[in-house]
């Protein structure tokens, strides 16, 4: 039941998978959390303020992510994000994904090696 | 206002559809260029004010948000972001951010997920409105019809009405279309 609307953002973009990653590790704002997708992607994924916005808005509906409890609201118009259960076994998922794409990548790379001219 | 004041501002007309968007993107940022920057958007009218010191890059983002809170929420994100909120209009919310050379992140949609839906936002919005009008135009048709005979130039009246809608349920539909190729094109890719 969890799996058939999430199902349209699967496999995730990478703005999304690293969203959530970023998340993962801790709570943060949207600002933040496109600075630090650029940051881990050493600045090839670039987050757009639109792309943002859809992306926390979508994620948010989709239950993978949601507002987290700030101890000090000074800025109710900045919203603070965090991970949900739901949104650490999407994540969770993807990395098993990612993991057998790379594993049997990897394989091909190894194997040709001794065939390479 | 004095004439100095007034010299500063240029009304433009400019009828354009919003499935091309992107072109009207364009049209503000060469304008800009010139040294006329939008200060206010409207449907056909669109107001510049005159300041050859200053460039900017203008992106256009459609999103129908009632909930203040939430307006102002996304109005805060892009601020944070660099783009500055100058207007908006039906849904269309316009954003400028200062020009600088070489600047790679001067869009505001940079991923397939998210294009995509905004693409399906702008053509959802453009069939609830040709459907919208389907019912009126009916009723309309037959009051055409009954009063053709009784009431002429009133049922005259109406036929141009009918016509009217009709052209633009056609124009609806042609937009829905040319975002559903739109959609289709990002899902090729």
């Amino acid at each position: 039941m969890k799996k058939d609307s999430v199902q349209d953002l699967l496999p995730l973009t990478e703005a999304y998978f690293y969203i959530l990653v970023t998340l993962y590790r801790a709570d943060a704002h949207g600002y933040a959390i496109m600075q630090d997708v650029e940051q881990m992607s050493n600045g090839r994924v670039k987050i757009g303020a639109g792309t943002l916005y859809t992306a926390l808005s979508t994620l948010q509906k989709k239950g993978l992510i949601d507002f987290a409890q700030e101890a000090d609201s000074a800025d109710s118009r900045r919203k603070m994000y965090a991970i949900t259960d739901k949104g650490r076994d999407v994540l969770k998922g993807e990395m098993v994904r990612l993991e057998e794409l790379l594993h049997n990548v990897r394989q091909a790379f190894d194997q040709t090696m001794g065939k390479e001219h | 206002m004095t004439q100095a004041l007034l010299d500063q501002f240029v009304v433009r007309t400019r009828v354009s559809f919003v499935w091309n968007y992107e072109k009207d993107e364009k049209w503000l940022t060469d304008l800009s260029a010139q040294g006329q920057h939008l200060v206010e958007p409207g449907t056909f009218r669109y107001v510049f004010k005159k300041d050859t010191s200053a460039r900017y890059v203008y992106r256009m983002d459609y999103h129908q948000i009632k909930e203040k809170e939430q307006l102002n929420e996304y109005y805060a994100l892009f601020k944070d972001m660099g783009w500055e909120h100058i207007g908006s209009n039906m849904g269309w919310h316009y954003f400028r951010k200062p020009y600088a050379e070489g600047d790679t992140s001067t869009h505001i949609y940079t991923d397939r997920s998210s294009l995509k839906q905004l693409l399906k936002r702008i053509q959802f919005m453009l069939m609830m409105l040709a459907f919208a009008n389907v019912p009126i135009m009916i009723v309309n048709s037959i009051n055409t019809w009954k009063w053709s005979d009784d009431a002429k130039p009133f049922s005259g009246l109406i036929g141009v009405v009918v016509v009217f809608q009709l052209v633009v349920v056609l124009l609806l539909l042609y937009g829905t279309a040319r975002f559903q190729r739109k959609i289709r094109r990002l899902d090729e890719h």
